[in-house]
């Protein structure tokens, strides 16, 4: 329940060894290669204090990158062939590789013996595949055409005209006919291509007119139809040709790929491995141009889990005699080196990851907030929609969701679950309370009872209260873990705003005489912490001891803080106001249902009773559960994500062989 | 009230915006200069354009580099335009957006058929970065102009270019320029339609008159300089004109001679548009009768205003780059002032 600790490593070895070195590293997957943390002028450093002491070749022969690029192309466009020609999906299969290393090179060698002993038969089989595939585009237009007994042999045959079939869109049909008095062709339409919504026209003209009808075909966007060759007869005639031909494609097909199918499953293994081979090659090349290099060493730098420390070690055990491996402690790098962020939580939490990663990464020393909004979020959707049948449905649709989107699924499973235990406290069952099942056990009473009306909304505002305090409190460490005094302790997100907020609300408190307090105490509170806020620059100087205490100008800087005084009032009251939500979307959540119980009530009919109540189930379900959704968003984005997260964390991505 | 554009909004910020680059005296003070590069210092300095070109000393402003000088700003201030609108009102005024687009897929598409580089290619791009969808760098890696096609597909342009070949695309270039000039005009007419009754009227008029005049310079060269059949002329005309349906389209395709056009058109306009045959003369004929028109329409609370503003800003981007070119070959001010608009239609 934190953010993962980081580690920096410092990798210099010979560039004879850097490819074995990345091969490990990325099949590893577990570093976050960094190529912009440390300065160029860091790793020449390095580089020159290593080049003087490491043995290696004096001068090291660099890849042809470009030749191992164009090699890794090739490669995957013959995978591609064969497995379109086995009709499989290359996969990536990582440990046909991990245990036994397999270079571009022995993966080149397995791949030349496939394709000499597979890829004719392979190449006949795609080659008949488009065949099937342009045969079944011209069936879909013969079918398309209406009369199915013309016979375009016997027009190909006249003397004088000669024909076209084609498609064209309805606007340039329109444009044809407008005009058609003035052309030397007859165009007549025979059907249609439904797929495209254009119509299939033929057109016969003049032979002595050809050219003028084809600037004429090639204005109108013609898309011209050719008869494969061999087709002959009426549509209809055709159209069974074409059936034959496919079914005979397909027998064909068939009887080849008996050559494929002996011992599959060990061509589709090897075919994976080559195929891992390739990618991992791309991935050591696009690390390879990015690393710095000496004439003889490179140096490259990562972030590592702490907890990895131990299996990259052993990774790479059997090079540590070859290469230097220096590790760091974020903390000793400076504040300018940005460790990546991993967020670190038990299965409870870990699915509200998403709600955060949806607004930003926290950086590596911030507090991970996802328990705090997980806590909260499930508190508030439960207060808002507490019910346990509809809470159940979400639930189980969650459960459901999981299966394919899994964060998802898991975050709405958790917020039913939570809905199911707020109805359970307010006795409410897909909407209906103990007024309609006696039997329902409460807790609380149903949220619309007027005794519970005011209840409900100042206990909205309360936990609005308790959610701003653990905010603040948040706030407060952030900006004392980056010691920044200013904001920490006079910012209106610090302490400063804090107390400014706890005393607004116990003025209010005892301006409505909730609590024997005089008024004043409070207002002094307020008036001497708005009054720290807006000196904050001059306070946090004195604090620290730094000199002078204001930078530029005393007016600009007071009618800047003034400004933000006065906004800082407005934003604390609005604050505090904004979670009366909490409860009143409680009472919403029981007034909508109520609407409809009304309705059910309006019939004596038991089926029309069941269909309305079901009817507002489906409502409340949908268009309801988005909004309270929304609105427990809302509040955690804008009244306490506003508060106390930085952001601006770069993800912990490891590099590793992707598709 | 308009719910989907803001036009008190968008008329404020069209008066100081036509102050900057439309006023009578930025007109006088290019007239004024001798050389390109007081006219480019003129640009980047008083109308702060530089922002809009990379890499350029005010010393070598070629006619290229100043043209996606002006269109990139003319683009910017599309997209200004957008900021206030919502609904069927940002759908249209998207539209205009196109005509960049046009330009730069075209330009992608003759380089790919002329098997020319396209290494420096983005410098001359004039699209919006903001709201163009396209996918130029799959574009820019098509070999040939029947991959670029395929490339295009899923897009509005696919439809217009799918029969287009290599060939077409190197020596029936017009083919290509006209199927996507109409494909802009009937996407700015059908969009036009969604607008509120007052202001689809004004739309419609509006795009319909430049349509006319369009038209009538398409058929008069097509006449005059190319051998097109009428058949072709007819069919490459824009629909949806103000005054030219298409019966009298197919008169002046028809016609027997380009003087004959000349007549017609005359009497189908009432306006004499085609005094010369220098294509700078006929467009600024145009340009008099469109703007004498736009002065006439409601501006107030009206989409009126925001088309006119295009309009007027478009043909002052032509005239900066006429005059500028007239500057270089070193006309005398007089025979600059001939391609500047009447001045009283401003």
């Amino acid at each position: 329940m934190a953010i993962q600790k980081m580690e920096y490593l410092r990798i210099v070895g010979s560039l004879e060894d850097m490819h074995e070195v990345l091969e490990k590293l990325v099949l590893s997957e577990k570093l976050h290669f960094d190529f912009e943390g440390t300065t160029e002028y860091d790793n020449s450093y390095i580089i020159h204090e290593y080049e003087s002491v490491m043995t290696g070749p004096s001068s090291f022969e660099h890849e042809d990158f470009e030749a191992v690029e164009a090699q890794c192309d090739r490669m995957e466009k013959d995978l591609e062939h064969l497995a379109k020609g086995m009709d499989i999906r290359l996969e990536l299969d990582k440990s046909s590789i991990s245990g036994t290393p397999c270079s571009l090179s022995e993966a080149q060698d397995d791949l030349n013996k496939l394709m000499e002993q597979l890829g004719q038969v392979v190449s006949e089989i795609n080659r008949k595949r488009e065949a099937i595939l342009k045969y079944e585009q011209f069936r879909e237009t013969l079918n398309g055409i209406t009369y199915k007994d013309i016979d375009f042999g016997r027009v190909a045959a006249l003397n004088y005209f000669a024909y076209e079939i084609g498609a064209l869109s309805q606007e340039n049909v329109i444009r044809l006919r407008k005009n058609y008095e003035n052309i030397s062709a007859i165009a007549l339409n025979i059907g249609m291509i439904k797929a495209s919504s254009e119509y299939i026209d033929i057109i016969l003209y003049p032979r002595q007119f050809a050219e003028e009808t084809s600037k004429l075909l090639k204005s109108l966007n013609w898309v011209r139809l050719d008869i494969p060759e061999n087709l002959s007869g009426t549509v209809s005639e055709m159209i069974g040709q074409v059936n034959d031909r496919i079914r005979n494609l397909r027998n064909e097909i068939g009887e080849q790929s008996k050559v494929i199918n002996t011992n599959k499953a060990g061509t589709i293994s090897l075919l994976s491995r080559i195929y891992t081979a390739v990618k991992l090659e791309r991935r050591i090349l696009g690390l390879e141009r990015e690393i710095t290099y000496g004439t003889s060493t490179f140096v490259l730098n990562a972030w590592i889990r702490k907890d990895d420390k131990k299996e990259i070690m052993r990774v790479l055990d059997p090079l540590i005699q070859k290469i230097k491996v220096e590790e760091k402690n974020p903390n000793e790098l400076g504040r300018q080196v940005v460790p990546p962020t991993q967020l670190k939580n038990n299965f409870f939490f870990r699915p509200f990851e998403k709600v955060i990663k949806l607004y930003g990464m926290p950086s590596y020393d911030e507090i991970d907030p996802t328990p705090f909004v997980a806590i909260t979020f499930c508190l508030m959707f439960g207060i808002m929609f507490g019910d346990m049948g509809q809470g159940f449905v979400y639930f189980l649709a969650g459960l459901l969701i999981s299966k394919k989107r899994r964060a998802i699924g898991q975050l709405l499973s958790r917020l039913g679950a939570s809905s199911i235990l707020f109805g359970a406290a307010y006795g409410s069952l897909f909407g209906l309370e103990q007024e309609e099942l006696p039997w329902l056990w409460s807790l609380t009473g149903r949220p619309l009872d007027p005794r519970n009306i005011p209840v409900i909304l100042i206990a909205g505002v309360a936990f609005g209260i308790a959610a701003l305090t653990s905010s603040f409190t948040f706030s407060i460490i952030n900006y004392i873990k980056k010691s920044n005094i200013e904001e920490g302790i006079f910012g209106k997100n610090g302490l400063a705003g804090y107390i400014f907020l706890i005393s607004l609300v116990l003025t209010i408190v005892a301006v409505v005489k909730a609590i024997k307090l005089p008024v004043a105490v409070p207002l002094a509170s307020m008036v001497a912490s708005l009054a720290a806020m807006v000196a904050k620059e001059p306070l946090s100087n004195l604090v620290s001891a730094k000199r002078p205490l204001l930078h530029g100008s005393v007016g600009a800087y007071l009618t800047e803080s003034l400004f933000e005084g006065v906004e800082t009032v407005l934003s604390t009251l609005s604050n505090a106001i904004s979670f009366i939500r909490v409860g009143a979307f409680a009472l919403n959540h029981a007034g909508l249902f109520l609407a409809f119980l009304v309705m059910s009530d309006v019939t004596s009919n038991i089926v029309l009773k069941i269909v309305i109540l079901l009817l507002g189930n489906i409502l409340i379900l949908t268009l309801e559960g988005l909004v309270v959704f929304i609105q427990g968003l809302r509040l955690e984005y804008y009244e306490m994500f506003g508060k106390y997260f930085q952001g601006g964390g770069i993800a912990f991505s490891p590099a590793k062989i992707n598709n | 009230m308009n719910p989907y554009i803001a036009y008190d909004a968008l008329n404020t910020k069209i008066v100081t915006q036509k102050g900057r680059l439309l006023d009578e005296n930025s007109f006088e003070k290019i007239i004024g200069c001798n050389t390109v590069e007081q006219v480019t210092e003129v640009l980047f300095t008083r109308y702060d354009l530089k922002r809009y070109i990379e890499n350029v000393k005010t010393g070598d402003l070629h006619r290229d580099d100043l043209e996606t000088l002006l269109n990139r700003y003319k683009v910017s201030v599309i997209e200004n335009i957008l900021h206030y609108c919502s609904g069927p009102y940002r759908e249209f005024i998207l539209v205009f957006l196109m005509e960049y687009e046009i330009y730069d897929i075209s330009l992608i598409l003759r380089k790919i058929a002329r098997g020319e580089e396209l290494d420096d290619i983005e410098s001359h791009f004039i699209h919006s970065e903001k709201y163009s969808v396209l996918q130029y760098g799959k574009l820019k890696a098509s070999r040939t102009v029947l991959q670029y096609v395929e490339n295009l597909k899923g897009t509005p342009y696919y439809n217009p270019l799918k029969t287009v070949t290599d060939t077409d695309a190197v020596k029936r270039e017009f083919h290509i320029e006209m199927k996507l000039q109409q494909l802009y005009f009937k996407t700015l007419l059908t969009k036009a339609e969604k607008l509120f009754d007052e202001d689809k009227r004004i739309a419609h008029d509006l795009i319909g008159l430049k349509i006319d005049f369009l038209n009538v310079q398409w058929i008069y060269r097509a006449k005059r300089l190319y051998d097109i059949s009428p058949e072709q002329m007819l069919i490459y005309s824009l629909q949806g004109g103000r005054r030219l349906d298409f019966d009298r389209l197919r008169k002046l395709c028809y016609s027997k001679s380009a003087d004959e056009v000349k007549i017609l058109a005359s009497q189908y306009l009432k306006h004499n548009m085609l005094t010369s045959d220098k294509g700078a003369d006929i467009e600024r004929n145009a340009n008099d009768y469109i703007f004498k028109y736009i002065k006439g329409i409601k501006h107030h609370g009206t989409i009126g205003s925001v088309l006119a503003y295009i309009y007027i800003l478009d043909s002052a981007v032509r005239e900066f780059v006429t005059v500028t070119e007239g500057i270089r070959y070193k006309l005398p001010g007089e025979q600059l002032e001939q391609y500047l608009l009447n001045r009283e239609n401003r």
